[in-house]
C-alpha cells in the first residue's frame, strides 16, 4: 500500500517533469482554427470540450519515434502528430496554410521566402521554441548526409541544388533558393525538431559521439520521457504489438476561437492490430471509435450503424493515388532481343487497343463494390490541379479527360490495323511478322490488383491476345519494373496535391519512367514537352498559370498511354456518432490510416 | 494338387471352428471393422475420383468469368412447376443490382424461362479429360428448351463470378497432391536414414544425426515463409513455385521421419527378440526388415496419416500468410484464404465452402490412416 | 548421462553455425533488399539510396557480409542492429515483453494439451470403437482440420458477432485489455488475461491435442497388447490397476519424448494465430522483419527459432532416457 502510494506520487512527479504547466494564457500568436466560423471551411464543425480518449486501430507497429529518420506511415503516424512544421496543407481545403509560422513572404524575384515563427511558443518539456531549431532541422538534419533521411531528397531544386536556410532573428527565419520553384512551400512543411534534445546526437555539432549517432537516437527503445515535440500529441507509453498512447501536449499552440486549447481528446490510443479484419471486429466491438473501411466492408457497417450507434461516411470522391498497368516499351532493349514485340509495345495504337479493354465499370462494380471512380490522370483526383476540373480548384466536370472508353470490337479493330492479327490460326493473334505474340502481366499478392488483373487478362484473351497473368513477390515486380525484364506490371504509386511530386515518374529521366527509361536519351516530342510543362508549373507562383501547363501535361501524358490508369477507390470511413466533427475528414493517400481526421478537433460528445 | 490338398484341409478345419489367415487378410479384416475408417477411405476415394473428372463434372470452365455475378449466392435449383407439381429440375437466370442505401447486392430470378437441368450435355467450354481427350462434355448444364442457357452456381460464385463448385474441384488437384508428393520424398529418406541411424549407432549414427539435427534445427514454418519469398525471387510460374512449396515441405519434415524411427528402433534393438535372432546369426538386413520393422509399423503409419492433412493445412497456411499457391492457380487453400475475410465471411457465406472441403478431406484422410494402423496392428484388443 | 546431455548441448553450437549459413544464404536468394520499397518512392534520389545500400553493407560480397556478421557476434556478442527500428536485433525481437509471452503461451498451451488428451487418449483406447470412442476420435480430428488462421479468425467474429461480447465491455484479440498493460497483477488483470487466452488455447491446443490423443491410444493399445500386461490380468489384477499402474506408465513414454519436440514447434507454429489474435509474440517480430526485409532481424528469429528447436531436441532425449532406462547411451 505504502509502496503504491510512493509509486503513485512518483509517477504524478514524473509526468509534472515530463510535461511543463502549459500556457498560463493563450498565447497571442496562437493558432486558431475557425471551428464554426462562418464562411470558412471549418464552418460546419462544433466547438468542443476537453477530456476523454479516442481510439483508433493501426494495422503496424512504429519502427521509432524519430520523424527525421522515419520511411514508412506506421510511424510518421505518430511523429507528426508529435512534430509540427512551418507550414501545412490544409486537410480540408488543400490550401497551404500557417502552421508553426504565422505568416511568410515571398520576394519579388520568387527566389526568397522569409518565414514569420509565432512568438512565445514552448516544446512541450517548456524550452521556448526557436528560428534555431528550424535552422539546426534543417541544415544540421535534413541537409546532413549523416543523417539518414528521405526527406531530403524532397528538398532538391530542379538545379540539384538546395535552399539555404538562414536565421534572422529569433523568430525570423529565410529560405533561399537559386530558382524559382513554387513546390517548395509545400516541401517546407517539415516537421521541425527540439534542437535542446537532438543536438547532442548529431556528430557535427557534438563531436564526441560517433557520426551516425543521430539515425539511432529516439528509436522505440528511448524512455518516452526524453520524446519532446510541438504537436497537440506525445507519446507517452508504447506496448510493442498492441498500442501507442499519445498524451496532449500541454504546450500545443492550437485553440479553439472559444479559447479553449487543443486537442480536445486528452489522449489518443492507437491499437496495433495485424490485418483489416481485426480491425473491422474491434470497431464493431466499441474497442475503436473511428475505422477507415474497405469497399468490402460498408454492406456489413451500413445495417448495423443505427443499432450500434456508429455513422459511415461515404464520398464518391476518389481518393489519392493511382492505379495503373505499363506494358514495358523497353522490353528486351538490354538484351537484343524481343525487337518486334518492342516495336509493337512502342507502337502508340497498340496501347490504345490495350486501353480499350479495360473494362472499369466491372472492376469499380466487382472489385471495389461499387465504391471508387475510373481513373485517366497521372494526378491525383482531390488534387487541385486535376485536369478534370475547369480551373485551379475547381468543381470536377471531367471536361478536359481523355478517356479510352471499353470497347473490345475498337480494340480489334485497331489491332487489324496495325497487323496484329491471327496469321496461324491458333486463336491468338501474332505480330505483323507471323511470330507468335505471348505476353505477361505480373503483380504482387494484393486482391484488388490480382482480381483486376484477372479481369483485364480475361478480356485481353477476348480480343486475341495471349495474355497470361502471374503474380510474383512484390520486390521481384520492383525488380522487373526497374529492369528491361518485364513485360506488363500492374501496380499503384500514391499521390498528393502537387503535380510536381511526380516529376520522379513522369520526367523522360525519371528514376521511375519505368515504361519508357530509353526516353532519356532519346525522347520523343511528347517527352521533351511534358519535360517542359512540368518545368513551367513548377516555376510559377501563379496558380492559373501551373494549372495550365498541367492541364496539358496531364492529357499529353494520358494519351501517350505510358502508365495507362484503371481505377481508384473511393474514400470512406465510419466512426461512432458520439465523436464530434469527426464527419470532417479529408480524403486519405493511405486508405488504411486516419490522417485524414483532424484528430485535434475531434471531441467526446457524452462529455458536453 | 497340392493346393487343392490344402484348401481342403483348410476347409476341414473352418468347419471344426479354426479359421487360419494370412496377414493380408486380418489386415483387411481388421480395416473393415474399422466404421468411420471405412467411411474416411471412401470419401477419400470419392475426392480423388472427383478430381479426375474436376473439370468434366464442373459446369464451366474454373477460370470462366460471369462478370455480371459477382459473389452470387448458389443457384436455387427448383423442383416444383408454377402448379406445385412436381418437375424436371430447372433453374431461373439471375440479374444483379446494388440498393444504394445500404450497398447490398440484390440477385432477382427472371421467372419468365424456365432453364432445365440436362445430364451429360456437350457444347459447353472446352477441356482436356485426363488432361489429353479434348472435348466439350459436362455432367450437366441449365438449358432452356429454346437451346438457351443460364449458369448454374451450385455453390455460388467469388469476387470475380467464377463458379466456386468448378473452382473448389479444381482446387483439388493441387491440394490433394501436397500430402503425398511430400511423404513420398521425405519418408523414404527418414526410414532410410533413421532406421540405419537406430540400428548401428555409434559412429553412423552421430553422423546421420548431426546431418537430420541441422535439418531439425531449422524452424518449420519460418523457413517455409523465407524459401516462399525466396523461390518467388526466381520469377517462378505458379505451378514451379507449386513444386517448391513441396520440396521445402519434405525438406523441413524428413529430419522428424528420421528421428522418431531412429528412437523406436533404439528401442527396440534392445529387446529380447533382437538379441535372439542376433544370437542366431541373422544378418542385420534380416533383423532390420523381419524383426524392427513390423514393430514400427504401426508408428510409421500414425506418423504418415498425420502428416498428410497436416501439411494439406500447412500449404493452407502458406497461402494464407502469401507464400503459397497464386493465382491464376488454385488450391483450397488459396481459395480459402479469399474467404478469410470477414466482410465477404458475412455476406457471402458460401466462399467458406472450401473450408468445408478442407475439414472433410483432412478428416477423412485421418480416419483412413487411423483404420489403417488399427488394422496393420491385428492382434491389438478389440 | 550427464556428460550426454553436456555434449548434446555444446554440439548445438556448430549446429546454429550450419543454420545461420543456410538462412543467411536463403535471405540473400531471395529477391530484392530492405531498400527496394525505397526504390519505388518518387522522393528518393539515387544518391540517397547508395548511401542507404554502403550504410548497411548491402553492397559487399555474400562471403564478406557472413563473416562480418559472424564476427560481430563472436567478439562482441553483437547480432547487429535493426534496419528498421535502429535497434539492436535483440531489442528488436524482444521488444516489450515479447520473449516472456511466447514462451508463455507456449508452455501454458502445451500443459493444457497434454492435461485434456492424455486422459482423452486412455479414454479412446479404452473404449476402443465404441461410440464414445468415434466421438472423442472425432472431434480430436475436427480440431486438427481446421486451419488455425482460420479458426481464429471465426472465432473472433463468433464472440464479436454473434456474442456480442462489446457490449459487456470485452474486448477481442491481444492478451488483456489496453488499460492494462504496465498495471501491477491484480485479479481483474488475471481473469482478463484468461479471457484473452481462451481462444489462444482453443485454436493452437486443439490443433494439437488430436495428435496427441492418437499418440496416447495407439500406445496404450500396443501397450495393452504386450505379455506383462496378460500376466498383469492373469495376477488377477483389477483392470483399472492394469490400465493405469501397468500399462499408462509405460504407453505416456512416447508422449512425454516428443514433449520435447512439441514446444518449439508450438513457438514457431502460432507464428499465424499470433497475426489473426494479436499476440504480442516473437513471431510477429519475425513476420514483420520478414516482409520489409530487415535481415539481421530475420537472421537472428531464424537462429532464436532455431535454438528453441535444439533445446527442445536435447530435452526431448533427456526425457527418453529418463523415462525408458533401457536405452543406452554409448
Amino acid at each position: 500500500m505504502k509502496n503504491a502510494l510512493i509509486l503513485a506520487g512518483l509517477l504524478v512527479i514524473t509526468s509534472l517533469a515530463v510535461f511543463g504547466q502549459g500556457y498560463p494564457t493563450q498565447p497571442a500568436d496562437a493558432l486558431v482554427f475557425p471551428v464554426g466560423v462562418a464562411g470558412t471551411v471549418y464552418e460546419d464543425m462544433e466547438l468542443g470540450v476537453r477530456g476523454g480518449t479516442i481510439t483508433i486501430a493501426n494495422i503496424e507497429d512504429p519502427k521509432g519515434w524519430n520523424d527525421m529518420t522515419a520511411h514508412e506511415t506506421s510511424t510518421t503516424y505518430f511523429t507528426q502528430r508529435q512534430h509540427r512544421g512551418l507550414v501545412n496543407l490544409d486537410h480540408i481545403s488543400g490550401a497551404i496554410v500557417p502552421d508553426l509560422a504565422k505568416s511568410w513572404e515571398i520576394s519579388d524575384d520568387s527566389l526568397v521566402i522569409t518565414f514569420h515563427l509565432r512568438e512565445g511558443l514552448k516544446w512541450s518539456d517548456g524550452e521556448p521554441i526557436t528560428a534555431d531549431d528550424v535552422v539546426f532541422t534543417y541544415n544540421d538534419l535534413l541537409l546532413n548526409l549523416d543523417v539518414d533521411t528521405n526527406g531530403r531528397d524532397g528538398q532538391l531544386l530542379p538545379d540539384d541544388t538546395y535552399p539555404v536556410c538562414e536565421k534572422v532573428d529569433t523568430y525570423t527565419v529565410k529560405f533561399t533558393m537559386s530558382v524559382i520553384f513554387r513546390p517548395a512551400l509545400n516541401s517546407l512543411s517539415f516537421s521541425i525538431l527540439p534542437k535542446h534534445k537532438l543536438a547532442q546526437y548529431v556528430h557535427k555539432l557534438n563531436p564526441e559521439v560517433p557520426v551516425g549517432t543521430f539515425n539511432e537516437a529516439w528509436t522505440l527503445d528511448t524512455p518516452l520521457t526524453e520524446l519532446v515535440g510541438n504537436g497537440p500529441y506525445i507519446v507517452t507509453d508504447y506496448q510493442p504489438n498492441v498500442s501507442v498512447t499519445m498524451t496532449r501536449n500541454p504546450y500545443y499552440y492550437g485553440y479553439d476561437p472559444a479559447g479553449t486549447q487543443l486537442p480536445y481528446y486528452d489522449t489518443h490510443i492507437s491499437a496495433i492490430v495485424t490485418n483489416q479484419d481485426v480491425s473491422m471486429l474491434k470497431f464493431r466491438n466499441g474497442e475503436t471509435d473511428v475505422y477507415a473501411l474497405r469497399p468490402e466492408d460498408i454492406a456489413i457497417l451500413l445495417p448495423e450503424g443505427a443499432s450500434k450507434g456508429f455513422h459511415v461516411l461515404i464520398t464518391d470522391q476518389p481518393g489519392y493515388g493511382t492505379t495503373w498497368f505499363l506494358i514495358n516499351q523497353d522490353v528486351g532493349l538490354a538484351e537484343g532481343v524481343d525487337n518486334e514485340k518492342r516495336e509493337v509495345y512502342r507502337n502508340v495504337k497498340f496501347r490504345e487497343a490495350m486501353a480499350h479493354c479495360i473494362d472499369k465499370e466491372t472492376m469499380i462494380q466487382n472489385v471495389l463494390n461499387g465504391l471508387g471512380g475510373p481513373q485517366w490522370s497521372p494526378v491525383s483526383v482531390p488534387s487541385p490541379f486535376y485536369a478534370g476540373r475547369d480551373y485551379y480548384g475547381g468543381p470536377i466536370t471531367e471536361n478536359n479527360a481523355v478517356i479510352f472508353e471499353y470497347d473490345p470490337a475498337k480494340a480489334a479493330g485497331l489491332l487489324d490495323e496495325i497487323g496484329v492479327i491471327d496469321a496461324d490460326g491458333d486463336g491468338y493473334r501474332d505480330l505483323p511478322s507471323g511470330a507468335p505474340l505471348a505476353m505477361e502481366i505480373n503483380t504482387n499478392d494484393n486482391t484488388t490488383r490480382v482480381a483486376s488483373c484477372l479481369i483485364l487478362v480475361d478480356d485481353w484473351q477476348a480480343v486475341g491476345l495471349n495474355v497470361t497473368f502471374q503474380v510474383v513477390d512484390f520486390n521481384t515486380l520492383v525488380d522487373r519494373l526497374f529492369g528491361s525484364s518485364g513485360d506488363l506490371i500492374y501496380l499503384g504509386l500514391t499521390g498528393g496535391d502537387e503535380p510536381n511530386s511526380g516529376a520522379n515518374v513522369y520526367n523522360s529521366c525519371g528514376s521511375l519512367h519505368a515504361y519508357r527509361y530509353s526516353a532519356c536519351d532519346e525522347p520523343d516530342e511528347i517527352d521533351t514537352r511534358v519535360d517542359e510543362l512540368l518545368g513551367i508549373g513548377a516555376n510559377t507562383f501563379d496558380l492559373d498559370e501551373a494549372f495550365a501547363a498541367y492541364v496539358e501535361y496531364q492529357q499529353l501524358l494520358s494519351a501517350q498511354l505510358g502508365y495507362i490508369y484503371t481505377v481508384v477507390q473511393s474514400f470512406q470511413y465510419a466512426y461512432y456518432d458520439y465523436v464530434g466533427n469527426a464527419f470532417k475528414a479529408s480524403p486519405t493517400s493511405t486508405p488504411g490510416g486516419n490522417n485524414g481526421l483532424l484528430m485535434e478537433l475531434c471531441f467526446d460528445k457524452r462529455l458536453l | 494338387m497340392a493346393s487343392r490338398r490344402k484348401k481342403k484341409a483348410q476347409a476341414q478345419l473352418e468347419e471344426q471352428g479354426y479359421v487360419s489367415r494370412s496377414q493380408a487378410q486380418m489386415i483387411w479384416q481388421a480395416f473393415r471393422r474399422h466404421r468411420v475408417g471405412n467411411v474416411g477411405t471412401v470419401i477419400v476415394l470419392l475426392f480423388l475420383l472427383v478430381a479426375i473428372f474436376a473439370q468434366y463434372i464442373g459446369p464451366m470452365s474454373f477460370s470462366y468469368q460471369s462478370r455480371k455475378h459477382p459473389f452470387a449466392p448458389p443457384t436455387t435449383v427448383h423442383w416444383r412447376d408454377d402448379d406445385g407439381s412436381l418437375s424436371r429440375p430447372y433453374v431461373y437466370a439471375t440479374t444483379r443490382a446494388i440498393d444504394r442505401t445500404t450497398y447490398a447486392a440484390i440477385f432477382t430470378e427472371d421467372i419468365s424461362k424456365k432453364y432445365y437441368i440436362r445430364f451429360f450435355v456437350t457444347g459447353g467450354s472446352q477441356h482436356n479429360l485426363f488432361g489429353f481427350i479434348p472435348t466439350t462434355g459436362h455432367l450437366f448444364a441449365a438449358r432452356a428448351d429454346d437451346g438457351t442457357e443460364a449458369p448454374v452456381f451450385l455453390l455460388g460464385t467469388d469476387m470475380l463470378g467464377r463458379d466456386m463448385f468448378t473452382r473448389c474441384l479444381v482446387g483439388s488437384w493441387v491440394s490433394l497432391a501436397v500430402g503425398p508428393l511430400v511423404i513420398l520424398i521425405a519418408f523414404p529418406l527418414g526410414i532410410l536414414l533413421g532406421g540405419i541411424s537406430g540400428y548401428y549407432g555409434g559412429g553412423v549414427d552421430m553422423f546421420i544425426q548431426r546431418v537430420c539435427e541441422v535439418f531439425l534445427a531449422i524452424p518449420g514454418l519460418p523457413i517455409l515463409m523465407a524459401m516462399g519469398a525466396a523461390l518467388r525471387g526466381f520469377g517462378l510460374s505458379a505451378m514451379m513455385v507449386f513444386f517448391g512449396v513441396i520440396v521445402s515441405l519434405a525438406i523441413i519434415s524428413w529430419g522428424g521421419f528420421a528421428r522418431v524411427i531412429r528412437g523406436q528402433v533404439l528401442a527396440i534393438r534392445e529387446m529380447d527378440f533382437v538379441t535372439a535372432a542376433s544370437a542366431a546369426g541373422a544378418s542385420d538386413l534380416r533383423i532390420i526388415v523381419r524383426h524392427i520393422t513390423p514393430n514400427i509399423t504401426s508408428y510409421l503409419i500414425v506418423s504418415a496419416t498425420l502428416q498428410i492433412p497436416g501439411m494439406m493445412l500447412t500449404e493452407a497456411a502458406l497461402s494464407f500468410l502469401g507464400y503459397g499457391i497464386q493465382e491464376p492457380m488454385t488450391s483450397w487453400g488459396q481459395l480459402l484464404n479469399a474467404a478469410t475475410n470477414i466482410g465477404a465471411m458475412e455476406l457471402h457465406p458460401w466462399i467458406l465452402i472450401p473450408g468445408a472441403f478442407i475439414v472433410v478431406a483432412v478428416l477423412a484422410f485421418n480416419f483412413m490412416g487411423d483404420a489403417l494402423r488399427d488394422a496393420v496392428d491385428p492382434y491389438s484388443i478389440l | 548421462m550427464l556428460t550426454y546431455i553436456l555434449r548434446r548441448t555444446l554440439y548445438m553450437l556448430p549446429l546454429l553455425l550450419v543454420v545461420s549459413l543456410i538462412s543467411f544464404t536463403l535471405i540473400k536468394i531471395m529477391p530484392g533488399d530492405y531498400l527496394t520499397s525505397a526504390r519505388l518512392n518518387p522522393q528518393v534520389t539515387e544518391e540517397t539510396l547508395q548511401a542507404q545500400i554502403e550504410r548497411f553493407g548491402l553492397d559487399r560480397s555474400f562471403i564478406v557480409q557472413y563473416g562480418l556478421w559472424l564476427k560481430n557476434i563472436i567478439r562482441y556478442g553483437d547480432f547487429g542492429t535493426s534496419f528498421d527500428t535502429k535497434m539492436p536485433v535483440y531489442r528488436a525481437l524482444f521488444l516489450g515483453n515479447k520473449l516472456q509471452w511466447t514462451v508463455f503461451i507456449a508452455f501454458s498451451t502445451l500443459v493444457l494439451s497434454y492435461l485434456f488428451a492424455i486422459p482423452i487418449g486412455i479414454y479412446s483406447a479404452t473404449h476402443q470403437y465404441k461410440p464414445s470412442d468415434h466421438i472423442v476420435t472425432f472431434l480430436g480430428f475436427l480440431g486438427l482440420s481446421i486451419p488455425n488462421f482460420f479458426f481464429a479468425l471465426v472465432l473472433l467474429w463468433i464472440l464479436v458477432v454473434i456474442f456480442k461480447v462489446g457490449d459487456h465491455g470485452l474486448t477481442v484479440g491481444g492478451v488483456m485489455d489496453l488499460h492494462f498493460y504496465g498495471e501491477a497483477m491484480s485479479w481483474s488483470k488475471f481473469t482478463n488475461i484468461l479471457w484473452h487466452l481462451w481462444p489462444v488455447w482453443v485454436v493452437i491446443g486443439t490443433s494439437n491435442m488430436a495428435g496427441l490423443i492418437r499418440l496416447m491410444r495407439g500406445n496404450l493399445l500396443d501397450t495393452l497388447s504386450l505379455p506383462y500386461v496378460k500376466t498383469a490380468r492373469a495376477k488377477g489384477l483389477t483392470e483399472r490397476v492394469v490400465i493405469y499402474k501397468h500399462a499408462v506408465r509405460n504407453a505416456v513414454n512416447p508422449l512425454v519424448t516428443i514433449l520435447g519436440l512439441t514446444l518449439p514447434g508450438l513457438v514457431s507454429g502460432s507464428v499465424v494465430v499470433a497475426i489473426v489474435l494479436n499476440l504480442p509474440t516473437v513471431g510477429r517480430s519475425y513476420f514483420a522483419a520478414l516482409q520489409r526485409q530487415d535481415e539481421p532481424v530475420i537472421m537472428a528469429g531464424l537462429l532464436f527459432f532455431s535454438l528453441f528447436l535444439l533445446i527442445g531436441n536435447v530435452l526431448a532425449d533427456f526425457l527418453l532416457a529418463w523415462v525408458d532406462p533401457r536405452i543406452r547411451y554409448d
